[in-house]
């Protein structure tokens, strides 16, 4: 049986850390940084753990038949009151957000 | 030095399901804001999708028409970003099994090129929100309507060369997919929508160039402008000697501009993984099979055949076959009737121009082919004159194809009629009301001959044979003439 | 008392719906203050609900088991009109305007719902400390955890508070617990139960299971929250008849394979491996084959586990962005400062720690090396399972390595908090049906949990192999004396004939506000 090549570790330094904070969309302070860091390389060992050794190669899994999907039927949708009633902000219509996304100006 | 310009295509073409991908809110256009709206397609927390196999039905037509193999075992994927449109913060698209790969259209540009446009992937996924932007730019009012509306993303290799192709297959696009009834692709409305990929290279290279991808173009003749611009901005950069940087620009149609959008680097990382709460799905052939049966002759091949065995002007058979419902109603009137020249003879010159002065939409048209196999019908015998019968059609095509034919030309008196000496009482009272073109006739200027004819036949609401008209107009000119020599 | 026991005093007259829901909210009013195992209780709700399914009841049109039985459901899982926290400042103050599938089923087979139970925050632990609103206490031993994520759930029936609680189990989370407290946790197989309205944490692992006193009360409530649903593509039908009527005790030549590998000496508690081999022979006495089975792959498995956990952790709780419900924070500069602020101060750290490791996961650097290996070991670890299972109908194993741990010890020590779970995660990887139950104690007096984990949709069985075990011990009896229902049940006894109670016993209790709020002083 063929054995697996040995995983390359995941980096778990601040670079790791700050750029996976950035992707989703949360601050660290400069101590739950370095926390952050060593934890991370804590679980990363734990997850490091992924050689499969001589566990044989993998099929796919079992698809359902497209059958068995949703038929395309209407029904009613939410009252837009219900729909908005946890909103942080909202008008009778809308959801509300700060606009300052890109609208373009770097020619 | 001569530069080309590579182009390649993702266009985004709304599917007309009549309820969403993953939900069951209508996919109507417009409506109140966030009154198209549960918990599943504005992502609160819970909630599941549930796939819509109409959809399916709709991409596997879609891909087979293009040419596409058809992925026997689909699923879909996560397309992960943060995006105020987005409510689950990521997309459910297809990545790594989309529904139809390799395929490929033919083109037929203006001068009569036929060029075959390779499809690289066919996927299906959900749109986004619309976000309407308050006057003071501080505000995105967020509308969810949108939110789960199907969407197919056709995206193309780089095998287009210039503007006039890609609009070419923008055109073959909604044309297949107006036939297939799976889209309207109404650019303005934004139910199609192309993203162009475009780089430049110095004429006879090889190598790519680098791209860039242009967003926000929503008409064909944006199209021609927006690659016109980028693609002169691009050379003018390399000629410069500056590089091209691979970036998204936005398509500004009122500047005539693109700009750069500033993204940051983090976009790129869309964290793609398989959708766990779908399953994996399994086309069987049975299903591809009765797909491919419902596949009809599309517009330009049914144009070709018309002119072959209809013996059509080209002109027209292009018209006809423009919208799949007139061009089904063409060709099943001309098979009850068995008249093909007097069915095209009613169908552009009546029918078309009632279309373009009303502003109708041509699938709207609800004219049955036996409605208008009768009244072809009725032409074709000679019980109603053409003259006459363009106010009947008129009236018929008003009346949405319901029209009492008989009734209707009985009470409007439109009847042919057979009467020789009504005709020739018509022909002696129109020379007697108009003297001076008769005088004329007198003195030779035979060309006031047609006047006569016209008025004769206006007289009788067109429901007089033109022959019959004529021959009475020549005979009893020809009397008076005699008479005076 | 048991859920069934209850459903059947209720349902012959000699309890009123009322009686049975006031005395369980007076008792999570009381007990709440000592364990914290409830977020919200829904006194004025329950109890109008307690009203109309009485009527019912009387009218002859509610005859399920559960009719009128007092139960709670675990704070990820939604309730129409009842806010549903996931133990997170996050949604701290969401009120959904839809129910889970599992929770409408469970109301309309009549059990009353009377409050949201506490966890770990978005289900993220082991020892339900990662709560927004404290952590829970072991009803046995109130300086001990009792553990996560569903701690809440096996609290409040440990504390005899309600008879039956629905949980969720990702990774072990309402069997571990189950085992700490000394109650019985089940996780049906994967799909046995809608996942619709439950609050995704690992979207392919997440199961919604009962957490009771016994196993057939187990059994009762999975009958009464199973099936398909149109609302969840991934549930099903898949059994053919009821769970509880299947239940018979018998296993003679029932074949049980004790797992070797979780008896290792390295591996668990001398203590609880003692008692988990002593339930086995218990089974062998009652006519089961047990034999030693091997299974190598649990440390693969255990780190397959945590990587698809975490990555699709990391895109299920994208959606908490502070725009169309949660907490929003207060200042920010702009759209992605408003994102980036409001998921900082909305999350716990907990959280944030495996959203950035999935983040991580599935970024391009490390989707091939990380996610795609552990789908294929995922993939592995199901056949190996399979081929077990030709063998033999049940794995047994303990529930966990040891016995609930001192409040406090997962802060400093957060791996061995992760390999807690390192004999229940194999059941979700491969989404089996698991059942934990109490086999003894340590030498503290804390239970210790046995699991059967059998194949996928042999849910019977497993329910079954516990049910005999329960029929022929009582360590689930165990802490029973903490029932809120032990006045109740020597009343029961004295019931006039006519089996109406004396009019104090009918009183309603104190009406209290919509719905009450415990807040734990030392939150963070």
């Amino acid at each position: 049986m063929r054995r697996q090549k040995a995983l390359k570790y995941m980096k778990t330094d601040r670079n790791t850390v700050l750029r996976a904070a950035e992707l989703s969309k949360l601050i660290l302070t400069e101590d739950e940084t370095e926390k952050m860091v060593t934890e991370l390389g804590k679980l990363a060992e734990i997850i490091g753990n992924l050689d499969i050794g001589d566990i044989s190669e993998t099929g796919s899994e079992a698809a359902q038949p497209v059958s068995e999907a949703r038929e395309d039927e209407v029904k009613p949708s939410a009252e837009r009151d219900k729909i908005l009633q946890n909103a942080p902000e909202h008008t009778e219509e809308y959801f509300c957000a700060p606009d300052t996304f890109d609208k373009g100006g770097d020619e | 030095m001569k530069y080309e310009t590579v182009i390649g295509l993702e266009v985004h073409v709304e599917l007309a399901s009549k309820s969403k991908l993953f939900c069951s809110c209508t996919t109507e256009f417009g409506g109140e804001p966030n009154s198209h709206c549960c918990p599943v397609c504005t992502g609160m927390p819970g909630t599941l999708p549930v796939f819509n196999r109409k959809v399916l039905e709709f991409a596997v037509k879609a891909g087979l028409a293009l040419g596409c193999d058809i992925t026997r075992v689909f699923r879909f994927d996560r397309k992960n970003y943060f995006y105020p449109d987005l409510p689950k913060a990521y997309q459910i698209s297809q990545l790594y099994a989309p529904v139809a790969v390799n395929g490929h259209t033919e083109i037929k540009t203006a001068d009569g090129t036929v060029k075959t446009i390779r499809i690289h992937e066919m996927h299906m996924e959900e749109d986004a929100g619309k976000i309407i932007h308050s006057p003071d730019g501080k505000t995105a009012f967020l509308d969810y309507n949108r939110c789960g509306v199907p969407l197919v993303e056709i995206v193309t290799e780089p095998d287009f060369r210039n503007a006039e192709e890609v609009n070419a297959f923008l055109y073959r696009l909604r044309s297949v997919f107006k036939y297939l009834g799976i889209s309207d692709c109404k650019m303005e409305e934004g139910s199609m929508r192309a993203d162009v990929n475009l780089s430049v290279r110095p004429e006879g290279s090889e190598e790519f160039g680098t791209r860039t991808e242009m967003k926000n173009i929503n008409s064909f003749r944006a199209i021609e402008r927006a690659i016109a611009y980028e693609s002169a901005r691009q050379i003018k950069v390399v000629e410069n000697g500056g590089t091209i940087i691979q970036e998204t620009r936005r398509w500004d149609n009122a500047s005539g501009r693109s700009y750069a959008m500033r993204s940051k680097e983090e976009a790129k990382d869309y964290r793609y993984f398989p959708e766990p709460d779908l399953p994996a799905f399994h086309i069987s052939d049975d299903e591809i099979k009765r797909c491919k049966d419902l596949i009809p002759e599309f517009a330009e091949e049914r144009a070709e055949r018309l002119v072959r065995e209809m013996s059509l002007p080209e002109e027209d058979a292009a018209l006809i076959t423009a919208s799949r419902n007139l061009a089904d109603l063409f060709e099943d009137t001309v098979k009850i009737c068995g008249a093909p020249a007097e069915v095209r003879f009613w169908f552009t010159g009546g029918l078309l121009s009632f279309i373009n002065e009303t502003g109708r939409d041509p699938e709207d048209i609800a004219l049955s082919p036996e409605k208008f196999a009768e009244f072809a019908g009725l032409v074709v015998s000679g019980e109603l004159k053409r003259e006459a019968g363009k106010k009947v059609f008129r009236a018929l095509l008003e009346s949405d194809g319901e029209l009492d034919l008989r009734k209707f030309i009985k009470e409007n008196g439109l009847e042919t009629l057979d009467d020789g000496e009504l005709i020739a009482e018509t022909v002696r009272k129109v020379i007697a009301e108009n003297p001076k073109p008769y005088e004329q006739y007198r003195n030779g200027e035979t060309k006031v001959f047609g006047f006569f004819v016209g008025r004769v036949m206006k007289e009788l609401k067109g429901r007089a044979d033109p022959a019959a008209v004529n021959s009475t107009v020549r005979n009893i000119l020809g009397n008076s003439l005699e008479k005076h020599l | 008392m048991t859920a069934l026991e209850t459903g059947r005093l209720i349902r012959s007259g000699k309890l009123s719906v009322t009686e049975a829901v006031s005395t369980a909210l007076e008792a999570a009013e009381r007990e709440n203050g000592r364990i914290n195992a409830f977020i919200t209780i829904c006194r004025e709700k329950a109890l109008m609900r307690a009203a109309d399914v009485q009527k019912r009841i009387d009218d002859g049109t509610l005859t399920s088991p559960l009719a009128g039985v007092p139960v709670a459901v675990k704070d990820n899982i939604c309730t129409d009109g009842i806010r549903t926290t996931c133990a997170s400042k996050m949604l701290e103050n969401f009120v959904p305007f839809y129910s889970a599938s599992a929770v409408e089923k469970l109301e309309r087979a009549g059990a009353v719902i009377i409050g949201k139970l506490n966890m770990d925050e978005f289900a993220m632990g082991s020892l339900s400390e990662t709560s927004y609103f404290g952590p829970v206490h072991n009803p046995l031993d109130a300086e001990r955890s009792a553990g996560g994520s569903s701690g809440g759930c096996a609290a409040a029936v440990a504390a005899g508070i309600i008879p039956a609680a629905l949980g969720s189990d990702t990774g072990g989370s309402v069997r571990q617990p189950s085992a700490y407290c000394g109650v019985t946790g089940f996780k049906p197989t994967y799909g046995a139960v809608s996942r619709y309205g439950l609050i995704a944490y690992a979207s392919s692992f997440d199961q919604i299971g009962p957490v009771c006193r016994t196993a057939a009360d187990c059994a009762a409530v999975t009958d009464a929250v199973c099936g398909a649903d149109e609302s969840d593509s991934t549930s099903r039908n898949m059994f053919s008849s009821s769970l509880l009527s299947g239940l018979t005790g018998d296993v003679k030549g029932l074949r049980i394979g004790v797992l070797k590998e979780s008896l290792d000496a390295g591996m668990t508690e001398a203590g609880t491996a003692q008692k988990v081999l002593e339930a086995a022979k218990e089974l062998e006495k009652a006519g089961a084959q047990v034999k030693e089975v091997s299974f190598p792959y649990l440390k693969q498995a255990f780190s397959a586990y945590y990587t698809i956990a975490m990555a699709e952790a990391s895109s299920n709780l994208a959606r908490f962005d502070g725009i169309k419900y949660g907490f929003r924070a207060e200042n920010f500069e702009d759209l992605n400062d408003l994102y980036c602020r409001s998921r900082s101060e909305g999350f716990g750290t907990e959280v944030k720690k495996r959203i950035l490791l999935g983040t991580t996961i599935l970024s391009g650097g490390y989707y091939d090396e990380y996610y795609l290996k552990a789908m294929k070991i995922r993939e592995a670890v199901r056949r190996e399972l399979d081929r077990i299972f030709t063998g033999t109908d049940l794995l047994l194993t303990p529930t966990a390595p040891g016995t609930a741990p001192l409040i406090g010890s997962g802060a400093s020590d957060p791996v061995s908090v992760y390999c807690s779970d390192v004999f229940t995660i194999f059941a979700n990887l491969a989404g089996l049906p698991s059942v934990s139950f109490p086999c003894g104690t340590d030498e503290n007096g804390m239970p210790v949990g046995a699991q059967f984990t059998g194949r996928a949709a042999d849910d019977g069985l497993v329910l079954n192999a516990a049910h005999a075990f329960q029929i022929r011990t009582d360590w689930h009896m165990l802490g029973s004396s903490l029932s809120a229902y032990r006045d109740s049940v020597t009343v029961q006894s004295h019931v006039p004939a006519g089996g109406k109670l004396p009019d104090e016993k009918r009183t309603l209790g104190k009406w209290g506000e919509e719905s009450y709020e415990i807040r734990n002083s030392d939150r963070p």
